[in-house]
């Protein structure tokens, strides 16, 4: 049902959406976001967590990072936020936002960026909203406060997107306080939210790992329709590679601080050429309801900011080879705009297939 | 402290017919809360495990998945019906009596979010051997012992023994909730989402595990999961819970192959997959505006709601029937429905959604 909407560069003058998209400085090839050499520090400087990762994401474009905990895929997205925690830094890269560089921004100038062209949602729903203040007043706020709507017009505006995000009966949503709400429900007020002033690009952490499998289903369906209707381009991070490949067009592979593995969602499926990769798809939900053996990736990753020479993966590898530790390894085109970091990216006995029997 | 030896299982499931259940859970209706606000959480309850099976429990939230493992562990009192272990009817025991059940711990309850259910200021010995200390067994030297031969069952060695929760990553720490179950010797396990916090490889490490217990010592679990493919992977039978009523209960293996219900179809086509191979897709599962109103009312079937093919029947709530070994269903039209759905798809297959209302602010 996903495939059908993969369309990796929607004309959004067609779709009508064009004119909801503000006039800003000219993103080279409608690229909204674009994240260069990126190295984010932690622990104030002490270690490397994010060591150059580089990545874009074009309008009505829907990039999906995958990776385990731990490998930077938040950090990248915190970084292109502007939000990363205290004693976290880029050190390092770029991180340019419909192409103006957005590192170096002051706090008020994330201000004017934040909502108006950028919208988040993270995991936990519940913990983003005040808890005595009825949803409608909190998204009625942040349209008068970033759109200047007048009282009336924000909470007619808010019922609209209420009813845009699929919540039944806006109008007896608008007037309920969190904990009346359900946590499918919810994250749909957050996704107006963050909708709310037509953002051009919507970063999504883990927006469904906590919500049951018939509401995530629903969720991811609503970006869908989002980017259809929108052209909103999404950044999405989840650990779970069954997630990313309903909703993306396109995949990242994180591991340990880098991207090991880029390309459209088809080929990472079907081709997958690094091996973690092709480990990821073989732990993975991969719809198969039959009694089997469940496979999991040996080792362990490495920790944090761990210097290592050559391939980061090369411990857990089961096909690394004394090259795969001698020096830095750069990703390889093995295709179209797809791109491998493993030396073995093109040898012929490193043709994965997906692992479904 | 001496490990059961491990016996290979004889024919994996099913257990024998006239073998005793180890635990039965008969007709229970649980309530929560009291006067205007009380609730009633579980209704009509029949669940039975045998040794040696591994039984998953899906459903969404507040389907009652978590208040069946409390009832069973008697941290919540059924209003009616009983929970019967090894022949024992243990919920109607006198608080004394069930005091001194609950401590004999036979019923192990794994909690979800290790993180949460875990003393932070504890090291891993202490959170292992809690148990062992409050039974009152053994001195320290053997506490310790068997607190090393909980933590090997679960790939484990003593290198975490001083470390805190916080010290130890999601995966292990999921394991030491399970390594402290496993110490005090239980007789059935319940594991409450026990891996749907972690990573894939980390989430099938811990569910082998779960699978290699039960076959070194077998051990039935519970499972409490709401990602039905790994359950498949592991599961002998996977009981379906929706609004507190078991809508489904069978063989994992017949009821994946062709589910009878239309609410474990549902739950099947939502889970997230890297293919796009599913028998029904979620459009013919799903109520459609334009389906006719569903019965409604006090009796009205739970699903009804939600269910697109619910009619006049389905005014009823349906009891559970056996269509098969050990497999039984509540639904109305279980022989029906997926006929039914299958031609929803022809006027369905992609429905134009309603266009967003919100667009239409600048005229």
């Amino acid at each position: 049902m996903v495939i059908d909407n993969r369309n990796p560069l929607p004309d959004i003058t067609d779709s009508g959406a064009g004119a909801d998209v503000r006039p800003g400085p000219a993103p080279a090839e409608g690229e909204v976001l674009s994240i260069d050499d990126l190295h984010v520090s932690v622990h104030d400087g002490a270690a490397m967590a994010v060591r150059g990762i580089s990545l874009s994401v074009r309008a009505g474009e829907i990039v999906g990072l995958v990776g385990e905990s731990g490998s930077g895929k938040t950090l990248t997205c915190r970084a292109a936020l502007g939000v990363l925690p205290r004693g976290c830094a880029v050190a390092q890269g770029t991180v340019s936002f419909a192409g103006q560089d957005v590192t170096a921004l002051s706090r008020r100038d994330w201000e004017r960026v934040h909502g108006n062209h950028m919208g988040a949602v993270f995991q936990d729903p519940a913990s983003y909203l005040t808890p005595t203040i009825t949803v409608g007043h909190q998204l009625a706020e942040v349209l008068r406060v970033k759109l200047g709507l007048p009282r009336r017009a924000a909470h007619q505006r808010a019922i609209e997107l209420f009813q845009a995000v699929g919540l039944r009966q806006p109008e007896l949503v608008f007037d309920q306080i969190p904990a009346e709400l359900s946590g499918g429900m919810l994250q749909r007020v957050m996704i107006a939210i963050a909708i709310s002033c037509d953002p051009q690009l919507l970063v999504a952490d883990e927006p469904t790992t906590a919500l049951d499998v018939t509401i995530q289903a629903e969720v991811i369906e609503l970006l869908l329709q989002l980017r259809e209707q929108r052209g909103l381009a999404v950044l999405f991070v989840s650990h779970d590679l069954a997630v990313i490949t309903e909703l993306c067009d396109r995949i990242v592979v994180f591991y340990a601080g880098e991207v090991v593995e880029s390309g459209s969602a088809a080929e990472i499926i079907e081709r997958p050429r690094h091996p973690y990769t092709q480990a990821l798809l073989r732990v993975a939900s991969v719809g198969d309801f039959r009694r089997r053996e469940l496979e999991v990736i040996a080792g362990q990753p490495p920790h944090v900011g761990a210097d290592i020479v050559g391939c980061r993966f090369a411990e857990r590898c089961p096909i690394a080879i004394s090259a795969c530790r001698a020096d830095s390894i750069q990703p390889v085109p093995v295709s179209h705009q797809h791109h491998v970091r493993c030396v073995r990216a093109r040898d012929a006995d490193n043709v994965g297939e997906l692992v479904a029997r | 402290m001496t490990a059961v030896p491990a016996a290979p299982l004889p024919g994996e499931w099913p257990a024998p017919a006239d073998a005793p259940p180890l635990l039965a859970v008969e007709s229970v209706d649980v309530v929560l809360g009291r006067g205007s606000r009380a609730t009633k959480v579980l209704s009509g309850v029949d669940l039975r495990i045998w040794p040696r099976e591994i039984v998953g429990l899906v459903g969404e939230t507040g389907s009652g998945k978590t208040t069946l493992a409390r009832t069973v562990v008697g941290l919540v009192d059924p209003r009616q019906g009983r929970i019967v272990f090894d022949g024992r009817p243990i919920s109607t025991l006198r608080r004394g009596a069930r005091r001194a059940e609950r401590r004999r711990g036979h019923v192990q309850l794994v909690f979800q979010d290790p993180i949460r259910s875990l003393d932070p200021d504890l090291t891993v010995a202490e959170i292992v051997g809690e148990g062992l200390k409050i039974r009152g067994e053994g001195d320290s030297g053997e506490i310790r012992q068997r607190v090393l031969d909980a933590l090997e069952k679960v790939g484990l060695d003593a290198t975490v023994l001083a470390r805190t929760p916080g010290q130890i990553s999601g995966g292990q720490r999921q394991r030491v909730s399970i390594a402290r179950s496993l110490a005090v010797e239980p007789r059935l396990l319940i594991c409450d989402e026990p891996v749907s916090a972690l990573d894939a490889s980390s989430r099938n490490y811990v569910l082998r595990l779960l699978d290699e217990l039960r076959t070194s010592l077998g051990l039935p679990i519970v499972i409490i999961s709401h990602d039905l493919s790994s359950l498949a992977g592991i599961a002998d039978r996977v009981v379906v819970l929706y609004r507190g009523r078991i809508v489904e209960d069978g063989p994992v293996g017949q009821v994946f192959a062709a589910p009878r219900h239309p609410y474990t179809a549902l739950l099947m086509a939502s889970a997230p997959s890297v293919r796009h191979d599913r028998p029904l897709s979620l459009y013919q599962l799903r109520r459609g505006d334009a389906d006719p109103v569903p019965p409604d009312g006090p009796d009205a079937c739970v699903f009804a709601p939600r269910c697109p093919s619910a009619t006049r029947v389905c005014a009823a709530q349906p009891a559970l029937k056996t269509v098969g070994d050990r497999w039984s269903v509540a639904c109305h039209r279980h022989e029906e429905w997926e006929a039914l759905a299958r031609d929803y798809g022809q006027q369905r297959a992609m429905p134009g959604r309603p266009a967003d209302p919100a667009r239409g602010r600048n005229p």
